[in-house]
């Protein structure tokens, strides 16, 4: 009876934590990349003119948003190779996780969108910009800085997400954390370690978001 | 179409013929003729639902309109006849159609991510593919002549109402259209900004810009028109210089509407 805490092991495995950590940090970098393009292109389906295009968005935030992550992740990784198509591990996990976050996005890049006042796509075509030019030299700019902070929580949320990649045996913090705890037995140890770097990192995000939002200031 | 002649000297700038409008069932505009010739300041005056903004609305393309034409320069915007069918035109020639007027609008509409200079250069780098110096000289030379060059670098919410409103001024004319459309440019500032907005438009139409105004302050309409254009009930009712329209109005409407706003 008696459990006594040696941390000793968790220093020995702390440059493989460390390379989880940043390994799920690129994991999230990668997914908020890729999911904004997503979630752009959707965002200005979900508030354009065409009914098949909005269709389209809500569809696909519909499904996606009733779907939990770790069978996006598993469907993508094990389903998709009978498919035909084979991505191998990372790849498959940014696919699945940028897929989320799109919808997600989606949705955050509409409101954003709903809030620009009409009044600046007017000046944007009086000035004889085109369409696509209101969209992006003014809407653009004007939605993006609206929704700053939410990308911001935005990103530590794929950032805690990235931790499902373990699921798939991709080599980031929780996949480490569990190695060590198979390896050693030292299961408060490894786990106590992995939860304080994710909360660590996670401060850390938020406060550089903080700096971010400071350094473009709301109009 | 009628008026595709070589341009006589005679040919308005601007040619209003027959402008019929709707929103749903309820028509706004119903036959609205308007000529505005080149260098030429136009007042409309008119109470509220009338129709004015909607009229400079469908001049500069914001609004679709059902009947009657609109030309520019003796060219037909919005639409094309085609096998006598009417057709709204593509995305990019009304574009092209609203880059030739400019627009100044109620509450100034100043793109809040760009810097005043910004805003007037905008329009100069990617509608009219000017390079970055070259934009930024036109846009200070223009910010100069709205009395505004200390602000070129300031952000739009850090200037007063006045102050982006000749942002806006300048945003406009920077293009240089042929024409100029403004709606009630002063009706969301502080009485004493007022005046030099007011200050600012009656400079460009000493230097021949040719405006289409819509205002409430009819000392400024009297000063600054060549013409006063009274609409009623999505109609002109009465045009004419100045001094007859406001000094010996016809319109029992006209009138009554002077008599009113004399009051305040
Ligand atoms: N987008 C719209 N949808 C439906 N009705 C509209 C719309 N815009 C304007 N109207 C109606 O058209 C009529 C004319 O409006 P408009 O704004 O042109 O008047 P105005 O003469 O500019 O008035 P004001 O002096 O108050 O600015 C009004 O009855 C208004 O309610
Ligand atoms: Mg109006």
């Amino acid at each position: 009876m008696g459990y006594t805490l040696n941390f000793a092991v968790v220093w020995a495995n702390l440059p493989k934590l460390l390379g989880g950590l940043l390994l799920g940090l690129e994991l999230a970098a990668a997914s908020l990349a890729l999911g904004t393009l997503i979630g752009l292109a959707g965002g200005f389906l979900s508030v354009g003119a065409s009914r098949p295009g909005r269709a389209l968005a809500a569809t696909y935030v519909a499904v996606v948003r009733n779907t939990p992550i770790l069978v996006i992740v598993l469907m993508l990784y094990f389903a998709l190779p009978d498919l035909g198509v084979q991505l191998a591990k990372g790849p498959s996990f940014i696919a699945a996780l940028s897929l989320y976050s799109g919808a997600y996005l989606t949705e955050v890049f509409r409101a954003g969108l709903v809030a620009v006042p009409p009044g600046l796509v007017e000046a944007g075509k009086a000035i004889g910009l085109t369409r696509f030019g209101v969209a992006l030299h003014v809407v653009g700019p004007v939605m993006l800085r609206n929704v700053l902070p939410a990308l911001g929580s935005t990103f530590i949320s794929l950032f805690k997400d990235t931790s499902i990649a373990a699921a798939i045996a991709v080599p980031e913090l929780t996949f480490q954390a569990r190695r060590i705890n198979v390896e050693s037995f030292r299961v408060v140890e490894a786990w106590t370690a992995a939860s304080a770097l994710y909360i660590a990192t996670c401060f850390l995000i938020a406060a550089a978001l903080r700096g971010l939002e400071r350094r473009f200031p709301k109009f | 179409m009628p008026s595709a002649e070589t341009s006589a000297p005679a040919r308005p700038l601007l040619a209003i013929r027959g402008l019929r409008k709707s929103f749903g069932a309820t028509e706004i505009l119903k036959g609205v003729d308007l000529d505005v010739r080149q260098g030429e300041v136009v007042s409309i005056i008119g109470s509220s639902g009338s129709g004015k903004t909607t009229l400079l609305r469908c001049v500069n393309l914001l609004e679709e309109f059902q009947g009657g034409e609109v030309l520019l320069d003796g060219e037909p915007v919005g639409y094309r006849e085609q096998a006598g069918r009417r057709l709204r035109l593509k995305d990019r020639d009304l574009a092209r159609q609203r880059a030739q007027t400019g627009m100044v609008f109620q509450s100034f509409n100043l793109f809040p991510h760009l810097s005043a200079a910004g805003n007037v250069m905008l329009g100069l780098r990617k509608v009219k593919g000017m390079g970055k110096a070259e934009a930024r000289a036109v846009a200070e030379r223009w910010l100069a002549r709205v009395g505004l060059a200390e602000r070129a670098d300031h952000a739009p919410s850090q200037l007063s109402g006045g102050q982006q409103q000749r942002v806006a001024i300048a945003r406009a004319l920077a293009m240089e259209p042929k024409l100029v459309l403004l709606d009630e440019i002063t009706s969301a500032l502080d009485p004493e900004l007022v005046g030099e907005v007011l200050a600012t438009v009656k400079a460009l139409a000493g230097e021949g810009a040719t405006l289409l105004l819509v205002t409430h302050e009819m000392r400024f309409a009297r000063d600054v028109s060549n013409t006063v254009v009274f609409m009623e009930k999505g109609l002109v009712a009465e045009r004419g210089p100045p001094g007859d329209l406001f000094g010996n109005p016809r319109h029992p409407r006209l009138i009554e509407f002077l008599r009113g706003t004399r009051d305040h």
